[in-house]
């Protein structure tokens, strides 16, 4: 079985999972619920996306936040309608601001622009090891922040820029979702994430053994980009008005506190961790205004979703470092269950016999 | 095959090779013998590229491979089995052999060298989906040999193969290195096992604080008690 279809088969059960979320939402959800979920999908588009190149380097990314606001401005900047654009940035250079084209343009344009970004951005992160490398992606996110909010002309600095066609729906953010998952699970399992990993777990054997780990690293770090251009596109395209600080420290903890929850080894840990972490924020949400609960009016908390975020960051750091996950994939985990209860069956059946005999 | 001209590493401003030539002839297992600190695992990470030679060259099959980068020269059919094993503990077996065909693209070929020595180590057939760490030590050493041999080297520098080994796995290990040596394969192995190092060798090089103290055949350090003593720490008392 080759690596595409065997990689479809075993992504299945998470693909359903997806699928079922949005039609439940869509078919029951209130407004509300449906920007909820459509916001899941946006995040997890973005954990694949990170989990691409930390599962596969073992570094950490404190930048990839960058990429997300690079495909949204880009979108932003085509795609707003003209009479907009001369009240938005009348002053955009490279005549942008008498630029307008449709979706499908704007969005391949995006993503070629993060993926050139991306790739320009990588040749010298690829070549950093460990701390070095991880310093620079912070670098990298506050120079492009700084870069959003004072290059006024064309992204309207600090203020938001709205007007944005809102033209994605939740089956949008499934879609993306899916394409994501499928992309994160394809590299784990190609020849070159399996080098990759393997420099991680080892970076001199690797090396010893001739994989090329710039290269592949290089390689990690522009698809995940693309990717979190994706995430990126989502968002402009729905809430249809974006500011920089929405690709700043809050994006980067939340995405990086969703990917380590799980296990960012794994493609599956990305999906728990994005899971739990979006359904206790919601909770923890309806919580910060102080509801009344079985007759007991509980006080308004503010800030306890930041709260809940921390100290989940903290708990897995200390009890599970590996993740909620371990690492591992659903089908991985499933496969160990199988052998245990096959296992422990053949053991009480060798047992049986013994017995009768004495 | 090998040919090193004044080759020196530094790790900034400590010399931990100094002008070392020395060759290794087709077909020749070479022992690189010296005391713990020597330079010995710097000189052979150097021939490879994992760090950089700070001056002289190294030369293999006649072409200048000094700056050459690691996945090339293992491309060109010079692989390093580096010290302490150093399998990819998360992974499979199955999945360690093939990264040692990183570099080859033949998929056939790749096929049939795993086979080759899987037939050689039948351990690792036995062990093949299981993840290495569930390895003993010398088996682990296995894997790593054969996983540096699926990227079909004509030269394999072997770095400690023994290294925190029970004695009667080290035979073993030495045996399949001689069995190797009769394949035709070309190898440079660097020991702190002096005595059992030279059975096998046919050339030696004894490396002591960086400078080479001696060069040639096996059988002669073997039999010159004052080389044995000074140097390796084995001699007759």
């Amino acid at each position: 079985m080759g690596l595409v279809s065997a990689t479809l088969l075993r992504s299945l059960a998470p693909i359903c999972l997806l699928i079922a979320i949005a039609g439940l939402v869509m078919s029951i959800g209130e407004p509300y619920q449906i920007r909820v979920a459509y916001i899941f999908f946006i995040n997890l588009t973005a954990v694949f996306a990170l989990q691409i190149y930390m599962g596969g380097t073992g570094h950490a990314s404190f930048g990839h936040a960058a990429f997300q606001g690079i495909a949204a401005y880009s979108v932003a900047i085509l795609m707003t309608p003209l009479a907009l654009k001369r009240l938005l940035i009348p002053d955009a250079p490279f005549g942008l601001a008498a630029v307008h084209l449709g979706a499908v343009p704007s969005i391949l344009i995006a993503l070629v622009l993060t993926g050139v970004i991306a790739y320009i951005v990588g040749l010298a992160i690829s070549r950093l090891g460990g701390v070095a490398a991880e310093i620079a992606t912070l670098a990298f996110l506050v120079i492009v922040h700084v870069i959003f909010t004072n290059w006024i002309e064309l992204f309207r600095g600090p203020r938001a820029f709205y007007g944005i066609p809102s033209i994605s729906n939740l089956y949008w953010g499934l879609g993306a979702a899916i394409i994501a998952l499928l992309i994160a699970k394809l590299f784990r399992d190609s020849p070159y994430g399996v080098q990759l990993r393997a420099a991680s777990d080892n970076l001199l054997a690797a090396r010893a053994m001739g994989v090329p780990v710039e290269r592949l690293r290089l390689l990690a770090w522009t698809l995940s980009g693309i990717v979190m251009g994706m995430a990126g596109i989502l968002l402009a395209t729905y809430l249809g008005t974006i500011a920089p600080s929405s690709f700043y420290f809050n994006q980067t903890f939340l995405i990086m506190a969703m990917l380590l929850l799980g296990g960012m080894r794994s493609v599956s840990g990305a999906l728990c961790g994005t899971l739990v972490i979006s359904i206790g924020s919601e909770l923890t949400r309806s919580l910060e205004s102080g509801p009344v609960i079985a007759g007991i009016d509980l006080p308004a908390m503010f800030g306890l979703t930041g709260f809940f975020l921390g100290a989940i960051i903290v708990l897995v750091m200390s009890f599970r470092r590996e993740g909620l996950l371990g690492g591992e994939e659903f089908e991985d985990l499933f496969r160990q269950w199988k052998l245990k209860r096959k296992s422990a069956a053949d053991e009480t059946s060798a047992d049986a016999p013994a017995k009768q005999e004495a | 095959m090998l040919q090193l001209t004044d080759v020196s590493v530094s790790y900034g401003p400590i010399q931990a090779v100094r002008n070392v030539s020395a060759t290794v002839e087709q077909g020749e297992i070479v022992a690189l013998l010296g005391p713990n600190g020597a330079g010995k695992t710097s000189l052979v990470s150097s021939i490879v590229g994992i760090i950089p030679v700070s001056s002289g060259s190294v030369g293999f099959d006649g072409e200048d491979i000094t700056r050459t980068p690691v996945e090339s020269i293992v491309r060109k059919g010079l692989t390093l089995t580096p010290e302490g094993r150093r399998v990819f503990a998360g992974l499979s077996v199955a999945e360690n052999l093939r990264l040692g065909a990183s570099t080859q693209s033949d998929r056939a070929a790749v096929e049939e060298t795993l086979e080759t020595y899987l037939e050689m180590f039948p351990i690792l057939r036995e062990r093949y989906h299981q993840t290495a760490t569930t390895l003993s030590g010398g088996e682990q050493q296995m894997l790593a040999i054969a996983r540096s041999l699926m990227s079909r080297p004509r030269m394999l520098m072997l770095d400690e193969p023994s290294l925190g080994l029970a004695p009667r796995v080290v035979e073993r290990i030495f045996e399949h290195i001689v069995e190797l040596k009769q394949s035709g394969l070309t190898m440079l192995v660097v020991e702190q096992n002096a005595t059992e190092a030279l059975a096998f060798a046919d050339r030696a090089y004894v490396l002591a604080s960086g400078k080479l103290v001696f060069e040639g055949a096996a059988s002669e350090l073997a039999s010159s008690d004052r080389l044995m003593e000074a140097y390796l720490g084995t001699g007759v008392d």
